[in-house]
């Protein structure tokens, strides 16, 4: 029951700040599909950073680890603008410009650590190692019986995520930036006839996406294999976009979705193992969950309203 | 450097063009391209987890570039089969046949590739960890060097250097799927265990969760702990965390990429939990800080013997075959090079009058289908 909990969370969590992510590029109107692409881009950045520091200034990489996420968030960010510049500047369709950036990122990074491998450190490897991080629990919180899991071996980046999504969510909802920032979503007309540029906006929206991307991203990357390697390029991106369509583009409903992922993820694990059935009948029972999500999504989605100018190219001159 | 980078970026093209992931190549190949035809041109298609993958691909890609090293002029093309399906493997092989000499196909799944290798006896193709498909009843084929290896010698020093280390008396073994040569290290491993439980009087178990039970190829169920891919790291940590739960402190990991679950596991550990890595000597995946969670690795010593065909090639002596390779030609084996191992001397002498039995024929531990079990196999008595 506990691994539940403790699993559910430390895979839910990088998924939420990626869907916060998510949820800021399409209420300014951009569609971002390119998650998938950002995450994988931004492991890669903060993991090649922190390696090559390490490498040439001889510090323990478990040192690293917050440089590691930082960088990784300034990873996205790069990347992101590719993003906004075919959508924003270029005026693409939004739809195609992510699908080509996460195919991009995926070729590209993968081409670049096996040949930065190679040249600086001289091994063949498709990997970067960039070492565990530590995992801590709060003793007394630990306690509670059933929910108390939840302060049990806690990674930091999930400190980090609850923190940077709880300002993110203030940003988005009670300030003026996130207040223009939805109109641009909604009406980008009322946004400029109030003297705002909406390009400006919309790019700031499409690389914090980014940037909470490849947060999301390096806590994948530590949590699961301590290592970037191309295997983080398992989909999560778009679970991310399916949690944030899922929660109505809202951020609350949204932290639920990615917990219901989170917890099915691990709980499905946890079911598969108390059936006992052989490793062949696990996959079945793995999806399981997902299905029981499509069928929510099926009740759910009649409620749902996307921003109205979502994925619209903004013409100044259309009435 | 420019040119390399246009070479590079040529490759890319085409290789994107065809529709074919890239792994990574470039690095390595010959910079003149004009001089084609003179050197052998030499592909290797492999699973999903590509050549770099740290274990089993890049053993095989490491033999081809020894001998790259020797003979610049050779043209290495490697292929990412991106699917691991036995027939999607096979058919990534028929696309690429007519443009190499030599074709390495390392993986049960390319067992297939005989109906190919009959179709162009002008083609060889060496074939690793299986023998070929029978075509109109012909098993060995002229242009087939098949090897396989006698993984349950190396499972079974494996199994031995874990129940003679262990600390909780709990051991484990994790595989990928249950192919035959990974049922030969699980047996392996356990015909191991059993050997010094009943030797050395210890009284060491294998912990298997009945959840992850093999399936092998004639269906039967062979236990253990398989996470049914080779490519899935977020279900081998699951697995990990699982047996270490159960108590296991040491275990042995032949599951390809999967594998990396499995080490973040034993890393992320509150008590102190060894790995033992396969194929190739995984030492460096080990590194924790300060620390190393490897403990040693069994070998399947692949580089060597790709090396061997592709020279026999070259001077014309290839002969195909089909060959079990085994302790007497070093292809299995321990890791025991000071510094890449944390074993104690009393368990390296252990191991090393074990090999020398295993060398003599004399212990032959339980394998897939060599009708011994992990509980009854000669030496045990």
């Amino acid at each position: 029951m506990e691994t539940i909990i403790i699993d559910g969370l430390s895979f839910g969590l990088p998924l939420f700040i990626m869907a916060i992510g998510g949820i800021y590029s399409e209420r300014s109107g951009i569609i971002n599909l390119a998650i998938e692409g950002l995450q994988g881009f931004g492991a890669f950045f903060g993991s090649l950073s922190i390696i090559l520091v390490g490498h040439f200034f001889d510090i323990p990489l478990q040192k690293l680890f917050y440089l590691a996420l930082l960088l990784s968030m300034f990873g996205g960010m790069l990347f992101s603008t590719l993003h906004g510049l075919l959508c924003i500047k270029f005026k693409a369709n939004q739809v195609i410009s992510g699908v080509v950036i996460n195919i991009l990122s995926m070729a590209l990074t993968i081409f670049l650590t096996t040949q930065i491998n190679s040249i600086v450190f001289g091994a063949m490897s498709d990997k970067f190692r960039i070492g565990t991080s530590n995992r801590f629990t709060i003793e007394f919180l630990a306690k509670i019986p059933i929910v108390g899991a939840a302060f049990k071996n806690i990674y930091p980046f999930q400190v980090v995520i609850l923190i940077i999504a709880v300002f993110a969510a203030y940003v988005l909802n009670k300030t003026r930036f996130g207040l223009r920032l939805r109109a641009c979503g909604d009406n980008p007309h009322s946004v400029d006839a109030a003297g705002v540029e909406v390009s400006r906006i919309q790019y700031l929206a499409v690389m914090i996406s980014g940037a909470l991307s490849g947060l999301g991203g390096i806590s994948f990357a530590y949590s699961i294999s301590t290592n970037f390697s191309p295997a983080i390029y398992m989909g999560y991106g778009y679970l991310a976009i399916a949690a944030l369509i899922f929660g109505n583009w809202k951020v609350l409903p949204t932290f639920g979705a990615c917990l219901l992922f989170g917890f099915a993820r691990s709980g499905g694990y946890y079911i598969a193992q108390l059936l006992k059935m052989p490793s062949t009948f696990s996959d079945l029972i793995m999806i399981l969950p997902y299905v029981l999500t499509l069928l929510l999504l099926i009740f759910f989605s009649k409620a749902n309203h996307p921003p109205r100018a979502l994925g619209e190219i903004y013409d100044k001159g259309k009435r | 450097m420019k040119g390399k980078k246009r070479v590079i970026s040529v490759l890319l093209i085409m290789t994107l063009v065809i529709g074919i992931l890239l792994s990574g190549c470039g690095g390595e190949k010959a910079p003149d391209e004009s001089k084609e035809g003179e050197g052998l041109n030499v592909a290797i298609v492999t699973s999903p987890s590509g050549v770099d993958d740290g274990s089993f691909n890049e053993d095989n890609y490491n033999g081809i570039l020894a001998f790259v090293k020797n003979n610049p002029d050779t043209n290495v093309k490697t292929v990412k089969e991106p699917t691991g399906d036995p027939a999607a493997g096979v058919e990534a092989v028929a696309d690429i046949v007519a443009d190499y000499d030599v074709i390495i196909t390392p993986g049960f799944q390319f067992a297939g590739i005989s109906q190919i290798a009959v179709e162009n006896p002008d083609k060889m193709f060496i074939l690793i960890d299986d023998f070929p498909a029978e075509v109109d009843g012909v098993q060995e084929f002229d242009n087939i060097y098949a090897m396989t290896f006698a993984e349950e010698e190396s499972g079974f020093l494996a199994g031995m250097a874990a129940a003679l280390e262990t600390k909780t008396n709990k051991v484990a073994v994790v595989n990928g799927i249950a192919f035959p040569s990974n049922v030969n290290y699980q047996w392996g491993f356990e015909s191991g265990v059993n050997y010094v439980n009943q030797k050395y009087n210890k009284d060491v178990k294998y912990i298997e969760l009945a959840s992850y039970a093999g399936t092998d190829v004639t269906n039967a169920n062979v236990g253990g702990n398989y996470a049914g891919d080779f490519a899935d790291e977020a279900t081998g940590k699951v697995i990990g965390n699982a047996l270490i739960a159960e108590g296991c402190d040491i275990i042995f990991v032949a599951a390809g990429g999967t594998g990396n679950g499995v080490f973040t596991a034993a890393k992320e550990a509150s008590r102190d939990v060894k790995v033992i890595g396969c194929d190739v000597d995984q030492f460096d995946d080990g590194a924790n800080g300060d620390e190393n969670i490897v403990l040693t690795s069994a070998l399947k010593v692949m580089s060597i013997n790709v090396e061997r065909a592709l020279n026999a090639i070259k001077d014309g002596t290839f002969q195909g075959a089909n060959v079990l390779l085994r302790a007497d030609t070093d292809s299995t084996g321990y890791v025991s090079t000071p510094g890449r191992h944390q074993l104690s001397d009393d368990t390296i002498a252990k191991l090393d009058e074990a090999f020398e039995l295993l060398k003599a024929g004399e212990i032959v531990p339980a394998a897939n289908f060599n009708g011994y079990t992990s509980d009854d196999f000669p030496g045990l008595k």
